[in-house]
């Protein structure tokens, strides 16, 4: 049973940052009525398991969420996008443990592919990521309420992130419809057109990519590749996953060339290998310890990216003068991988 | 003023486990034992177990056999699966190297499962983590289990320097095993009365 606090209204958002209940921002009380709203709108029961995190002996009911979710002021109609973001948080294959407890800080990265995203209103246009949208604000910052709360993933706590980053009180938008003849991400990972997906990624906060003076494919693939094989990106010749999120003008660079995002995909892993003189050049040195061991391909070189599908490139954005992001995962792929949940409408 | 009532967003017992959990029983080490090394890959884990094992033969001659588990990520625990196997022939255990905040949470889990199965076990980190960990080991219902503690950074540390501070803590390493004294501790403590 869930214990209740009965307050002084003006009271309320006191009471829940001296707990330590918040992000640090102001909440919206999460009365029963609306937390009751929020389970109906899933049709979901209080106590329906979304998941467990056994490193943390914390199973997540759909209270848990609902409550988090009131607080980060959802709507009960994102509620169901939050409900599949909780079950991908709990899948074993993103370890919330390490990735909520690394001191590389990582955001939760969620990506809203269907038409459900649509219908809530999210965003996945202008300014994508950045302020103004509330479904976009509010769904993942529901997520990490739910991990600061029910996880115990707070600074002090069980969150030994170093420094951090902007994504960790949100980092969710929605894909846009890609340009043709590309298919969305959700058709891409083997889904239906018709369903609505929540894919979240453990990840450093987003770099934008800048290329404004020309509609090249292979230049402009390049420049994402610079960020990416720098020596500073933890994942640099590693083997971990990245969201290539193509603003307009990037994406029809790559279309209006007749490039397929698989034609992408293979450029970007080639331009995305580094050397062992490369990563010195950055004062990185070599990782040669167990599972850290970097391995090199026979030509000596160190891949960044091992498998095609580790290359989540997705449209969004809007239109301006050739604006993209990147938004690296925080560690290789063996200590986290990205995670992609069906949103259920009952 | 209005009153309204709201829920709490956490658990009243998100800070303790729902039940308390015991460590394995120190007992005296019999012969052809078996030191277990669970290394995570982070850079000079390795070295640091194996500095601790060769340091931990010179005090506890019982100890016949080291085997070396190596896992696949600093960031994951060793699985259930796993742990029972290896604690079906492990006499103590020792994880490591806890020298950041997902590393040092499992290491210290992967040593508190085995002493869930009964084998005496530690954890060796850095300092910075020692908040944290204390943290996790509320969570498994293990408040004030111990670790071992070398000073941050270790990584950055050549062979000289980390055998060093190995050096400086087997006793401890000792203690925390086998719930007594090295020898030489209690000689040193018989010198200077």
């Amino acid at each position: 049973m869930t214990e209740t606090l009965t307050l002084d209204e003006s009271a309320v958002q006191e009471e829940y940052f001296e707990r330590g209940w918040t992000d640090g921002l102001p909440i919206v009380p999460p009365t029963p009525e609306r937390v009751d709203a929020f389970l109906a709108a899933a049709a979901l029961r209080p106590d329906d398991s979304l998941g467990t995190v056994v490193q943390r002996n914390r199973t997540i009911s759909a209270q848990d969420a609902a409550i988090n979710a009131v607080m980060a002021g959802c709507k009960p109609a994102y509620f169901p996008i939050v409900v599949a973001g909780v079950r991908a948080l709990t899948d074993p294959a993103y370890n919330a443990n390490g990735a909520l407890t690394s001191t590389g800080g990582t955001a939760i990265c969620t990506i809203v592919s269907g038409p459900l995203a649509a219908a809530v209103g999210m965003n996945s246009a202008h300014n994508v990521l950045g302020q103004g949208n509330r479904a976009n604000a509010t769904v993942g910052r529901a997520l990490r309420l739910v991990a600061m709360n029910v996880l115990g993933a707070k600074p002090g706590l069980l969150d030994g992130a170093s420094i951090g980053n902007p994504g960790k009180y949100s980092l969710c938008f929605a894909e846009s419809e890609p340009i043709e003849p590309w298919a969305p991400l959700r058709v891409e990972l083997g889904y239906s057109l018709d369903d609505t997906t929540v894919t979240i990624i453990a990840s450093e906060g987003p770099r934008q990519i800048a290329n404004l003076l020309t509609g090249d494919p292979e230049w402009v693939l390049r420049t994402f590749a610079s960020s990416l094989r720098a020596g500073h990106t933890y994942i640099a010749g590693k083997g971990g996953q990245c969201v290539f999120l193509l603003g307009p003008e990037h994406a029809s660079a790559i279309r209006d060339a007749g490039w397929s995002r698989d034609q992408a995909r293979a450029y970007l892993m080639l331009q995305t290998r580094l050397s062992a003189a490369d990563l010195e050049a950055a004062g990185v040195p070599l990782e040669s310890t167990g599972a850290h061991t970097m391995v090199a391909e026979p030509d000596g070189l160190y891949a960044t990216f091992q498998n095609p599908e580790d290359l989540l490139i997705v449209c969004a954005g809007g239109a301006g003068a050739g604006w993209s992001a990147v938004i690296p995962a925080w560690a290789p792929k063996n200590n986290s991988r990205s995670v992609t949940k069906v949103v259920e409408i009952r | 003023m209005s009153v309204i009532t709201v829920l709490r967003p956490d658990r009243p017992e998100s800070e303790p486990a729902t039940h308390a959990a015991l460590p394995a029983g120190r007992v005296p080490i019999a012969d052809r034992a078996s030191l277990l090394l669970i290394d995570n890959g982070k850079s000079h884990a390795k070295i640091v177990l194996m500095m601790v094992a060769e340091e931990l033969r010179e005090r506890l001659p019982q100890i016949e056999h080291v085997e070396v588990f190596s896992k696949t990520s600093a960031a994951v625990t060793v699985t259930d699966d796993e742990a029972r196997t290896l604690a079906e022939r492990a006499t103590l255990v020792v994880t490591g190297l806890g020298d950041c905040g997902a590393c040092s949470s499992c290491s210290v889990l992967d040593a508190i499962k085995f002493e869930q199965l009964g084998v005496p076990a530690t954890a060796v980190i850095t300092e910075p983590f020692v908040g944290l960990v204390e943290k996790f080991a509320v969570t498994q219902g293990m408040p004030g289990y111990h670790n071992v503690t070398l000073p941050h950074p270790v990584a950055t540390r050549d062979d000289t320097e980390i055998r060093a501070l190995v050096a400086g803590r087997v006793d401890e390493v000792v203690r925390q095993l086998t719930g007594e004294l090295a020898i030489e501790t209690i000689a040193h403590e018989l010198s200077v009365r």
